[in-house]
């Protein structure tokens, strides 16, 4: 008789060990569901689908959502048992580009974005939401699973526009890029919250398509002050042309002429005793980086330099031969 | 309760279970993690592990090849010595920058950036090595090729987003041996991410460099498409064999070569029967034939073409590949020293056009100032053997002559009357002044022409065809010659189409096949196939002369022209521009015996960088400045398109 339970007990342990990962995935994934939500608007734009995800963030049926053209009409919510309300577009913060909706709806369950935690690479992470909008009535959003890629801050494009929300993501090692899928939950295996998942965008520089998850933390303050009834749209105020911005003539250095269109940016000349000389700038010096951000061409650090208005400081790195020099110069120094 | 029975049940029940982890335990590797926590720790021990190996680089100016987006971002490569060697994917340099350099994480939120130089590249595996001086890098481990498992955890690895922290993607090994033994397939997700950063196991060895890589094509941005797939490719290295040596000694390593072509056209069922092979190429030094069949390489026995090329791929240039042939029901064995090039095939010509009417060779005309016409050669002579092969038919002969060599004397033996005639002849490279001579081939009867429209179900481009009214299946008249015109891209008025070319084509007795593009502005790459598939439609309806087809076009059309023809060698035996731009490089093109493709370049001075790349590569090119007589020289080039 010992002999046997000893032998029930190695073989239930052994038995939980290897379901216990499994189980606590699906545990998570049977949690969040109920909080995920199927946006669906009315109209949309020709060509372009009208549907999102979304996720219930208050027991009283407050709903953050990506913020996009689906919820420039009427748009409808479904939530994870099937149950269809009209919703109202309660505010959105068009820089971190979400919204949040209310359903008349009380009692709901909730993810609670103040428990978000900060995983790191290689988390294995769950995404929840509706991509090609299969999901209808009460099918459950699909489940896709994945790790943390990366965190790095988005630079991203949508057609030829720079999203505007540039700050933390989650590159996700899951393909969540997909229509539909914005505004899904991203949460841990645990079903610990992580980010909701970002609209649809390739990154600026390689033009790949991007699969990232907005962090929670970067997120709940601005959902918060809509959910309270503050601050209800968020105008988009990201940078633009300075009214007087800098340029290299005004610095006192002169780049190579612009042959190519990705023309290195070789300084060919420094004006004697001018801001650029004294801060020890020469001649074929490569400019490779303003304020920290990449010049790959000419091109670039025209751009870069208007962003930089002539009352602040900026700093340049350059390359001579094979040595890398950051020098910080100012207009006002030199009067 | 039947305590026995319970027994049984659970001991059986514990044998399954114990199997099954056996079985888990033994599908994936060092260092064989047990449950989902002891994988969460190895995975993180081995990505911390590796990501000491992996650097960010990046780049500044550089080209922005037409029609192409090339991406500027950082990209990531891995450190293979202690002083600072790293290998990246070939793709990520493709834009050839001015200035390249490594980014190093230095202390807090710095970074140190240090000047890079190409040292060499790895043209086989389409990787760069790049070298920085820096001391006391971690160079990665490579992971033992013999150990890698299908279905094991796999790891890709790059540092293109951040300097410091690396960014992952998990899957599995999806494959061993694939691009002719030269990669590992993952389903990781492979990209610009992580092109140039390792592939690692779980035990933090990398199992080969990630890059974008294809089965059919050697082209470093092939297989750039397949991104984030589902299908990535790691290149494997050897850091043990003396080609990575050499590499990572500054010299530059390529695939080895041995200069042969086989028979038969499909490398999965042929058996490697060589059908051409120069006497100067790495198998002809060794020893090996026309006729030689491949039956063992390497140690593994070769059935057909395609078990050849897997024994074949991984090897580098210099490399001894031991093979055993058969010749005549013998056996013999050969060691070739594999080339990293082989010169290319040129052409080797008489000067001779064969009669289109007699099915046995005969010689019909002698062109002037040629090898043949200052022969012994004669009009009417019966060609009966190449120096020592026999050769009954037209095809024997252009088999025989393809594998002559040029400025090497050789012997024909003819039949005139009823004496047999040995003739010497040094066949030349590319007869200098056929353009100006057109040579008098005896034409036919003319006939009247009429215009037809060929459907290609494939495409919904228009096909308009010119070719004879009535065509007399008895009549021993030789088969016609065809002329591909690619106009302009746009529609273009079928009469005034058909006025263009009636005289043409009843002159020359030629068919002349008109497409039209699906794009009114444009020709795409996809059209190619269509003219295509036109010809072979053509074919079905009125058999044509197959060694006197070309194709042909002004500007634009010239452009297509050349793309159609290279994308359908076996097709077109001639390609002419006129006023077009001629490509000044392209990758893994050559000119082949098995192949012929003739070109005319007509107007364009600005073209003598692309004329230059293709003689280099072997190409017989007739060239002129001005483009205003250019049916007529097309109609001579096409003429003898068929010479010897």
């Amino acid at each position: 008789m010992y002999w046997t339970i000893r032998f029930v007990t190695l073989f239930v342990v052994a038995v939980l060990l290897s379901f216990a990962s499994a189980s606590a995935q699906s545990d998570a994934v049977k949690s969040v569901l109920p909080t995920t939500v199927k946006i669906v608007g009315s109209g949309g734009l020709r060509g372009l689908e009208a549907y999102q995800s979304g996720i219930i963030v208050s027991s009283e049926g407050h709903i953050l959502t990506a913020w996009s053209y689906v919820l420039d009409s009427e748009s409808t919510v479904t939530t994870n048992d099937g149950e269809r309300f009209e919703c109202k577009l309660l505010g959105y913060n068009a820089k971190l580009e979400i919204a949040i909706l209310k359903i008349d709806a009380q009692d709901l369950p909730k993810v609670d974005l103040a428990s978000a935690i900060d995983p790191s690479v290689g988390t294995s992470i769950i995404a929840l939401c509706n991509c090609y909008g299969v999901a209808t009535g009460d099918e459950p959003v699909s489940v896709q699973r994945g790790v943390v890629a990366a965190k790095t801050k988005l630079a991203a494009k949508r057609g030829s526009w720079q999203t505007p929300y540039s700050d933390d993501v989650f590159i996700l090692d899951a393909i969540t890029s997909n229509p539909g899928s914005a505004g899904g939950i991203v949460c841990d295996t645990k079903g610990r919250p992580v980010g909701l998942i970002g609209k649809e965008s390739r990154d600026a520089r390689t033009g790949l398509w991007l699969s990232y998850a907005i962090p929670f933390s970067k997120l709940s303050e601005s959902a918060n002050r809509i959910i309270d009834g503050k601050n209800l749209q968020e105008k988009n105020t990201t940078s633009r042309r300075t009214a007087e911005p800098l340029e290299p003539a005004l610095l006192g250095f002169a780049l190579v002429p612009e042959v190519l269109n990705r023309t290195p940016p070789y300084i060919e000349l420094v004006t004697e005793k001018s801001v650029a000389d004294k801060a020890g700038l020469m001649a074929d010096d490569l400019i490779i980086e303003i304020n920290g951000l990449p010049t790959a061409s000419c091109r670039d650090v025209a751009k870069r330099l208007g962003q930089v208005d002539r009352d602040s400081p900026v700093a340049i790195t350059i390359q001579r031969g094979s040595e890398f020099l950051s020098v910080t110069m100012s207009l006002l120094e030199q009067n | 309760m039947n305590i026995r029975i319970l027994k049984i049940t659970i001991l059986a029940l514990l044998c399954v279970w114990f199997c099954q982890y056996k079985h888990d335990a033994q599908a994936s590797e060092f260092p064989n993690p047990t449950s989902q926590d002891e994988v969460g720790i190895a995975t993180e021990a081995a990505i911390k592990s590796a990501s000491s190996s992996v650097v960010q680089i990046d780049t500044i100016g550089g080209l922005t090849p037409k029609g192409q987006t090339r991406s500027t971002a950082p990209f990531s490569g891995t450190v293979v010595s202690e002083d600072g060697l790293i290998l990246t994917a070939s793709y990520n340099l493709l834009h050839d920058p001015a200035s390249i350099f490594v980014k190093l994480p230095g202390e807090g939120e710095k970074m140190e950036r240090v000047a890079a130089e190409i040292v060499g590249t790895d043209s086989s595996r389409n990787l760069t090595l790049l070298k920085i001086e820096q001391s006391d890098m971690v160079p990665i481990r490579f992971a033992d090729p013999e150990k890698i498992r299908v279905g094991q955890r796999s790891i890709a690895i790059g540092k293109s987003i951040s300097v410091g922290d690396a960014n992952v993607s998990f899957g599995i090994v999806s494959a061993k041996g694939r691009i002719w033994n030269r990669a590992t397939q993952t389903d990781a997700k492979i990209s610009r991410q992580n092109y140039g950063g390792p592939l690692i196991n779980l035990g933090g060895e990398a199992i080969g460099i990630l890059a974008p890589m294809q089965h059919s094509s050697s082209e470093i941005a092939a297989g750039s498409q397949w991104y984030d797939s589902g299908i990535g490719f790691a290149a494997s290295v050897d850091p043990k064999s003396d080609s990575f040596k050499q590499l990572l000694g500054g010299e530059s390593i390529r695939a080895g070569l041995i200069g042969v072509s086989f028979e038969g056209q499909d490398q999965n069922a042929d058996p490697a029967k060589i059908s051409f092979c120069l006497p100067t190429s790495p198998a002809g030094k060794a020893g090996l034939k026309v006729g030689d069949t491949i039956v063992e390489a390497g140690g593994q026995k070769i059935v057909r073409q395609g078990q050849f090329k897997h024994v074949i791929g991984p090897l580098y240039e210099k490399e001894i590949l031991r093979v055993k042939v058969e010749r005549d029901d013998e056996s013999l064995d050969f060691e070739i020293e594999l080339a990293g090039e082989i010169d290319p095939y040129l052409e080797p010509e008489f000067g001779i056009l064969l009669s289109l009417s007699e099915e046995l060779p005969t010689v019909d005309v002698i062109l002037e100032d040629s090898p043949a016409s200052e022969s012994d050669l004669q009009t009417g002579d019966q060609i009966t053997k190449v120096n020592e092969s026999e050769v009954a038919r037209i095809e024997n002969v252009r088999q025989a002559t393809s594998q002559l060599v040029v400025g090497q004397e050789c012997r024909l033996t003819v039949k005139r009357g009823d004496e047999s005639i040995e003739v010497k002849i040094t066949p030349r490279r590319q007869l200098a002044n056929l353009m100006l001579k057109t040579p008098g081939r005896a034409q036919a009867e003319q006939r009247e022409f009429e215009s037809i429209e060929i459907n290609v179900a494939e495409g919904s481009n228009k096909c308009v065809a010119i070719v004879p009214k009535k065509v007399d299946e008895e009549s021993d008249r030789p088969k016609p010659a065809v002329l591909v015109w690619v106009p302009s891209p746009g529609p273009w008025d079928k009469k005034v189409m058909f006025e263009k070319f009636e005289s043409f084509c009843s002159s020359r007795d030629a068919i002349v096949l008109v497409p039209e593009s699906v794009d009114p502005e444009k020709w795409l790459p996809d059209d190619a196939s269509v003219i295509a598939k036109a010809v072979e439609r053509l074919e079905q309806r009125f058999p044509f002369d197959k060694n006197r087809i070309a194709i042909a076009g002004k500007g634009p059309g010239g452009e297509m022209a050349m793309l159609t023809a290279f994308s359908n060698r076996k097709t077109f035996k001639g390609v002419a521009v006129i006023d077009g731009e001629l490509p000044t490089s392209v990758p893994n093109v050559q000119s082949l015996p098995s192949t012929r493709l003739h070109m005319l370049v007509l107007g364009r001075e600005e073209n003598e960088e692309g004329i230059q790349f293709f003689r280099d590569k072997g190409f017989s090119i007739f060239e002129e400045t001005g483009s205003d007589r250019a049916l007529g020289r097309l109609s001579g080039w096409l003429e003898t398109l068929d010479r010897l």
